[in-house]
């Protein structure tokens, strides 16, 4: 912090201050790759970003931005195919993730770009890189619903939704008041009951998605 | 009288001495060099976008229309130096090495093109400050398998192939510096042309765009841009080329990416400048000797743009091509055809 | 034609009352429904955000049990996710040789059928729309919904991504930026279908459990736009958004106040009560967001 603090002499006059941050060098140097943008390319649903021609339909329409600042599709696909990896985990990390998936995007894209999908594939992207350092709630979530489907064949919401919360260390939420008399509604009413398992075959057709999945 | 002259080889001036000695008119072609081909020919281009067509398949039957044409005489190496009389009866002398002589023409076609931009004013480019800064037809002549390298895009300074390609686009166009505030109309989709063949030789080297807009209005032409982001991942920065240095013996030029608000400072290995089109000289030289009008910029101006697109500001002399502003070889055959039939009927 | 049945996992769960109310409907108006009784899962979101093979895989066994054991000429659903599933995967199997491939060796492999991306899919919101349609809905009702604000919403995926749902190119599909088939079938009711300009925005119900505020403040949006029309309640057609809006309601109303409080059923309940059937059988006392009060005021139940 030292050298942040520096006292600085202009023109006789003393000035103390924070200089880094008064006087941040705008001038990148740096190394254009498409490193990146291959990666992406072949995570699922990334394989259309390179149509993207930049004119920002999915940004001016998506659901998020109003209520989510610099939640931007176009510029999460401009920082990955020009390689501003740095950038994408620096300012955009805790954004890319947050798409609902609302689907405007692509049901607009006149480039024929899947951008929900190529969203989602960025926010992959990251995930496999590690840069969240913990299990993010959509890998959570992905992990326990595909967990679900490929043993039972179907999925169960509440015992998702237990699975969900004890995965992420929020088991004590789920036993808040609301949440255990809603899952009691549930239960009294018959909505929660347990599949019988009917799909022919099912453990060969689900041992060969897990062959598939890993 | 049934003769024509028609000044300039190029693909205009051939498709209008065709078609003309096609509907039985005696053509006399003036060219100032010695081969037919006018630019295409001088730069030895290579392949025509949208469709990647060797330019010999398009060039080669124009020049054999003309030659073989028994209704056409080919005056190569030569100019005109004076006009006299009026539509239909114009005398104009043509000079060559050997002499001058006079000749007698009912009709007078000009086609004299253009030239490319000589980017060396544009001085923060580095254009021959820089070996390895060079223009889109130097590209053109390196690309072609019978130019100087046999095809290899061999880097001026040391003869190695370039693993980093930046090409800027507008220079000497869209630039009221230089004069040229016009759009040169074909930059765009030549350097796209020129970055996917260069994709296609070596994929290991990228090749990053600079632009301003990507202006691809002809056929095809934006299908072929979406081809080179999408299948030969050509990097497009939006943002012109602001400067040229060099950083440790390599090139290193500096734009903004106003996408992204961030002006961005990158090294490179070899920089294409794609230079727009000016009026050649040859076009000013006629203009002079023939006294019809020019615009602004020193293209020829037609009579009306619209209601008489080849017609001149005098009566009898006509215009096509790119000597009018700037213009695609595709279209420069539409015009070569366009004002050969407005010589008929004016003629008849 | 013959019609499969595929309700998808949250009718035969939670949204057990579309579940029901989709066939009493179907039933009343004599379209018949073969149900794929041994579907699986359709893979949702999850998948397709896993792995791009096993995201057709799933759909694909769906449809391919329908054609091979059911042998119907449409799968019909009515949950937007599972639309969205199924013709995804229809898309991709005719729009990409190597996605195809890939399905049709699997199924091969696990000794099913040879399902090769030719089955019709359609939503039940828009079958019902083009077969029955609101004249017939008009002409069947017996307790007319009169003075009953009815909200129309519809979710994303019924008509969105145009690439796939092809709304806006298929004829008979639904306007894909202004949807208006449930308008119309409610409006038939005699309900009264408020102008609501929150009909197609996103209720967030991905992200319910990944990002409970931002998710919760989506819905929120919707609820509060269809209270603030005037609505007195809000139909729709998807069990995710049921879950969204309906069952997540209580927590929604605790951070975004009672702006935000308002009755959620799925459409086929009010066209059923329409038809003069039961509240009870149409599940109306499931919704957590509680209908039956506002329709006991309106002499409806």
């Amino acid at each position: 912090m030292a050298e942040n603090t520096d006292k600085m002499v202009i023109d006789g006059v003393e000035l103390v201050g924070i200089w880094k941050e008064f006087l941040p060098s705008r001038i990148l140097y740096e190394d254009v790759t498409t490193e990146f943008l291959d990666e992406v390319k072949k995570l699922p649903g990334g394989a259309t970003i390179a149509r993207c021609y930049q004119c920002g339909t999915c940004t001016g329409g998506c659901t998020l931005p109003e209520f989510v600042d610099k939640f931007n599709p176009r510029g999460f696909i401009n920082l990955v195919r020009r390689g501003h990896y740095d950038i994408l985990v620096s300012d955009y990390k805790d954004l890319v993730w947050k798409c609902v998936s609302c689907n405007r995007c692509t049901h607009r894209c006149p480039r024929g770009v899947n951008t929900q999908e190529v969203v989602r594939a960025i926010a992959k992207f990251l995930e496999d890189r590690k840069v969240f350092g913990k299990l993010t709630n959509d890998e959570a979530f992905d992990e326990i619903f595909m967990d679900e489907v490929l043993t039972d064949g179907r999925i169960d919401e509440v015992k998702i939704v237990k699975d969900f919360y004890s995965k992420t260390g929020r088991l004590k939420d789920m036993m808040s008041g609301d949440q255990l008399s809603l899952g009691f509604k549930m239960f009294t009413s018959g909505r929660i009951k347990l599949f019988g398992g009917k799909i022919k075959d099912w453990k060969k057709v689900s041992q060969k998605l897990k062959e598939e999945l890993q | 009288m049934k003769t024509v002259l028609v000044i300039g080889g190029g693909v205009t001036g051939l498709k209008a001495s065709h078609e003309l000695a096609e509907m039985g008119y005696n053509v006399s072609l003036v060219e100032k060099q010695d081969y037919l081909g006018g630019q295409v020919a001088k730069h030895k281009y290579y392949k025509l976008a949208p469709d990647m067509r060797l330019v010999s398949e398009v060039l080669d039957p124009v020049i054999k229309n003309v030659e073989s044409n028994s209704n056409i005489k080919v005056h190569k190496h030569s100019t005109i130096t004076s006009l006299s009389g009026n539509a239909p009866e114009f005398k104009v002398k043509i000079k060559n090495s050997k002499g001058e002589s006079e000749e007698s023409f009912g009709a007078i076609v000009v086609a004299t093109g253009f030239e490319h931009f000589d980017p060396t004013v544009k001085q923060e480019y580095g254009y021959s400050r820089f070996k390895d800064v060079v223009t889109n037809a130097e590209v053109e002549e390196l690309l072609n398998p019978n130019g100087p390298t046999k095809g290899e895009l061999k880097r001026p300074s040391d003869g190695k192939i370039p693993k980093k390609v930046a090409i800027f686009q507008c220079v000497g166009s869209r630039d009221k510096q230089v004069g040229n505030p016009y759009c040169c109309r074909v930059g765009c989709v030549v350097s796209t042309k020129q970055a996917i063949e260069i994709k296609e030789k070596y994929p290991d080297t990228e090749v990053y765009v600079y632009y301003m807009d990507m202006r691809m209005f002809g056929r095809g032409w934006e299908e072929l841009y979406g081809k080179a982001m999408e299948e030969y991942e050509v990097i497009f920065t939006r943002g012109r080329g602001a400067e040229v240095t060099l950083k440790n013996e390599q090139l290193s030029l500096r734009a903004e990416e106003t996408i992204m608000d961030r002006p961005i400072q990158h090294s490179v290995d070899m920089i294409i400048l794609a230079a727009g089109q000016a009026p050649g000289d040859g076009t000013i030289d006629a203009a002079k000797v023939l006294g019809i009008k020019q615009n602004e910029y020193g293209y020829l101006a037609p009579k009306d743009d619209f209601l008489s697109p080849n017609e001149s500001s005098k009566a009898g002399i006509f215009i096509a091509g790119a000597d009018k502003g700037p213009l695609d070889v595709e279209n420069c055959i539409v015009e070569g055809a366009a004002v050969a039939a407005k010589v008929a009927s004016s003629l008849k | 034609m013959k019609l499969g049945y595929f309700p998808g996992c949250s009718l035969k769960g939670m949204a057990r009352a579309y579940d029901e109310s989709t066939k009493i409907v179907a039933d009343g108006f004599g379209i018949e429904l073969m149900e794929i009784d041994d579907f699986n899962c359709c893979g949702a979101l999850e998948a397709k955000g896993s792995n791009e093979k096993l995201s057709y895989m799933l759909p694909a066994r769906v449809m391919d049990s329908a054609k091979g054991r059911f042998h119907v000429d449409a799968v019909v659903t009515p949950c937007n996710g599972c639309y969205h599933s199924l013709l995804r995967t229809n898309a991709a199997m005719n729009e990409n040789a190597n996605a195809k491939s890939d399905v049709i060796s699997f199924l091969k492999d696990v000794g099913y059928g040879s399902y090769e991306g030719d089955i019709d899919v359609r939503h039940f919101l828009e079958l019902f729309y083009n077969e029955v349609g609101p004249e017939k809905v008009k002409n069947a009702v017996k307790k007319p919904l009169k003075g009953l604000k009815v909200a129309s919403y519809y979710g994303c995926l019924y008509e969105r991504p145009k690439t796939i749902t092809k709304t806006g190119y298929k004829s008979k599909r639904d306007d894909s930026e202004n949807p208006y088939f449930q308008d119309e079938l409610l409006a038939a009711t005699g309900a009264e279908v408020i102008k609501f300009d929150a009909a197609a925005s996103c209720c967030g119900g991905a992200h319910a459990l990944q990002d409970e505020s931002l998710s919760a403040t989506l819905s929120a949006t919707i609820l509060s736009a269809a209270k603030k029309a005037g609505a007195d309640i809000l139909a729709l057609p998807c069990p995710l958004c049921g879950a969204a809006l309906d069952i997540k309601q209580p927590e929604i109303v605790k951070v975004h106040g009672e702006d935000a409080k308002i009755p959620v059923v799925y459409f086929t309940q009010l066209i059923g009560l329409s038809m003069g059937k039961s509240a009870k059988d149409l599940k109306l006392t499931d919704p957590i967001s509680n209908p039956m009060d506002v329709l006991k005021s309106k002499g409806l139940v």
